[in-house]
């Protein structure tokens, strides 16, 4: 596979990479919202004017959605990482004795036939689900986050990006099938 | 027959596809679309789909419990408690016959009870323990079985991630669920430990105690081993004490149990940036491989079901006239066959949708809830068999992994006592369904 095309799968990975951190307030917003339930306290934070997203106070209703958010966030990017990395659940001890290059034609077709159509799909129906939920000003219904196509977008984004892994790996495993040179660049094999 | 054929296509197709070796989560979804396509379901019935991955998965809060448990098991793998443990407890078992192996099995159960990742017990137990089982002389066969398996306890004893997503799944208390778990992972434990005791008295050769004992001091040693315990047991107590007492919900105490694992880490020293970006990288993709099995499985089960699945699944089980046993049985045995090529996350989020409302319909004398936890747990423990079971255990492909010397039929052929044993407590959790519902039911 092309040193470029691997660069940009790579690239594909980054928001994985980034949304990992949020697991640390992840952690420490359920340990404030524990203590603040304990105390029978909502409110963490309240001022005059409303800002977006939060509104006019920041409760703990709102970390309990900022924890789901973030858990949506971790998956949702995860993703494509996981797949980039071959770290998605597999059964391979058929492709264990299969050769390389039968290998890479089980993952060609995987990556165009079913990765690929169910990232549209997603995506495609992800996007109306988000637009709905922004010319409606979807927000919580218990006091929590407002903006609700905020989350909603992350839906069609990363399956996008999901999906975009896919027809590049796809293709660039296509042509390598073509110039036949499987055997070479170890490192893209699952 | 043809009235069931395009559920029965889409089995095969599924099967065909997971056995390609193909991530299964985008296998699920793609034979679901390609069915759509093909049986001429409208589009917009997969939307559907995403409905169902956004209100039924990402906004699921118990699954919010899933990374929290996992950042919390490589946490503590990072910080090194479980190697000091592993020290100071062969310290002190050194001079008895199958010293180490006694050792290993209180390990296991430690480890189980307080991160409940396999492949970090399994490797951490193998890379401790078996240089020094090996230079003691003892059975090569009966110390790799006995780190696979009491590798695999993590599994079954809580906190276990398995657990969480069977009790999202059959839609029960996961805390009933830890709870019921106690009593088969102490089971199992306990029949580990009358195994390797039949086998220091009876075979003693195999796990001979060393001819030459260093001198050690007692007391140093017992007070290293009281220190080393006393923070895996803290965070134990406080994570599933806090689930048991009601106090807080599995993804509050998850919380608790991650906070609790960085402080140690942090004592120990060993809380360095790049400690804490590999575990946090790591928890985001075993998250998301876990969750995408999830995601792909509501795409299959949204067309499978429209297709008539379900109903051909109970005719399968044609359960008016059997007894509820055999059905039982014949689950069990299926479950425990796919044990040998699947690993637990396909099976608890294929297979076991699909028998769990057949065993729902099931009359065995008791309240269904309480039969749908027994069955559960009972569930478990055949999950857990699948670890250990050749030719594909994942327990196994650890330990092959940091071994790569032993040959991996001794590997084989170690684990089956094990495996043995795994089905002996199995039966009797069957036969007993008083081992899993007297602690959930007590505590009510």
């Amino acid at each position: 596979m092309s040193a470029i095309l691997s660069k940009l799968l790579d690239l594909l990975c980054l928001p994985g990479k980034w949304v990992s951190w949020l697991i640390l307030p992840l952690i420490a917003s359920i340990l404030i919202a524990v203590v603040y339930a304990k105390l029978g306290m909502n409110t963490l934070l309240a001022w005059d004017d409303p800002i977006p997203v939060l509104g006019r106070a920041l409760t703990v209703n709102g970390l309990f959605d900022l924890q789901w958010y973030i858990f949506a966030l971790l998956v949702l990017f995860g993703g494509a990482w996981a797949l980039r990395e071959d770290k998605h659940v597999a059964v391979d001890f058929l492709s264990l004795m299969m050769s390389d290059r039968q290998r890479l034609w089980i993952r060609m077709l995987g990556d165009l036939l079913f990765l690929l159509p169910f990232c549209l799909i997603i995506a495609w129906y992800g996007w109306s689900f988000a637009l709905t939920a922004w010319t409606t000003g979807e927000g919580s219904t218990q006091g929590g986050l407002n903006s609700r196509w905020i989350i909603k977008a992350m839906v069609p984004l990363s399956f996008a990006i999901l999906g975009l892994m896919g027809l590049l790996r796809g293709l660039g495993t296509a042509a390598d099938l073509l110039r036949g040179q499987s055997d070479k660049d170890r490192k893209d094999l699952p | 027959m043809t009235e069931h054929l395009w559920p029965m296509l889409m089995l095969l197709a599924l099967m065909a596809g997971v056995f390609s070796g193909y991530p299964v989560a985008f296998i699920l979804a793609g034979v679901g679309i390609l069915f759509a396509v093909l049986a001429d379901v409208p589009m917009l019935f997969l939307s559907m789909g995403v409905q169902r991955i956004y209100s039924g998965i990402l906004t699921n809060w118990l699954l919010v419990a899933i990374p929290l448990f996992v950042f919390m098991g490589l946490m503590l793998e990072r910080s090194g408690i479980a190697e000091r443990l592993m020290r100071s407890l062969a310290a002190l078992f050194r001079g008895v016959p199958g010293g180490y192996a006694f050792a290993v099995a209180i390990i296991g159960v430690i480890m189980a009870a307080s991160t409940g990742i396999i492949g970090a017990s399994v490797v951490m137990m193998g890379m401790m323990a078996l240089p020094a089982m090996r230079e003691a002389r003892y059975d090569m066969q009966l110390s790799c079985g006995l780190i696979a398996s009491s590798g695999t306890l993590g599994i079954l004893l809580p906190p276990s991630i398995m657990l969480i997503i069977l009790g999202d799944q059959m839609r029960l208390s996961v805390g009933d669920l830890f709870l019921g778990a106690i009593g088969p992972g102490l089971l199992l434990a306990g029949l580990y430990f009358l195994y390797l005791t039949g086998v220091a008295i009876f075979a003693p050769h195999r796990v001979p105690a060393p001819e030459r004992v260093e001198s050690i001091a007692f007391w140093p040693a017992a007070w290293a081993l009281t220190r080393d315990l006393l923070a895996p047991f803290v965070l134990i107590l406080s994570v599933l004490g806090t689930i048991i007492a009601g106090i807080a919900t599995p993804t509050e105490s998850a919380a608790i149990g991650a906070a609790g694992a960085l402080l140690l880490a942090l004592m120990s020293r060993k809380l360095t940036f790049p400690a804490l970006q590999g575990a946090v990288h790591e928890t985001t993709r075993t998250t998301a491989m876990i969750v995408f099995v999830m995601i792909g499985a509501s795409i299959f089960s949204v067309v499978f079901r429209r297709l008539g699945g379900d109903a051909m699944i109970l005719q399968i089980f044609d359960i008016h006239d059997a007894n509820p046993y055999w059905v039982l049985f014949i689950i069990m045995a299926l479950i425990f066959l796919l044990g040998f090529f699947l690993d637990w996350v396909e099976i608890t989020l294929v297979v076991v949708p699909i028998v769990a409302p057949v065993v729902a319909l099931l009359d065995f004398g008791m309240p269904s809830e309480q039969v749908m936890i027994w069955f559960a747990i009972a569930l478990a423990v055949n999950l857990q068999t699948s670890f250990l079971t050749p030719p594909f255990g994942y327990a196994l492909f650890y330990l092959r992994g940091i071994a790569p010397d032993i040959p991996i039929t001794t590997i084989y052929k170690g684990v089956m006592p094990f495996v043995l044993i795994q089905i002996a407590a199995l039966i009797l959790v069957i036969f007993f369904p008083a081992l899993v519902l007297h602690l959930p039911m007590g505590s009510r």
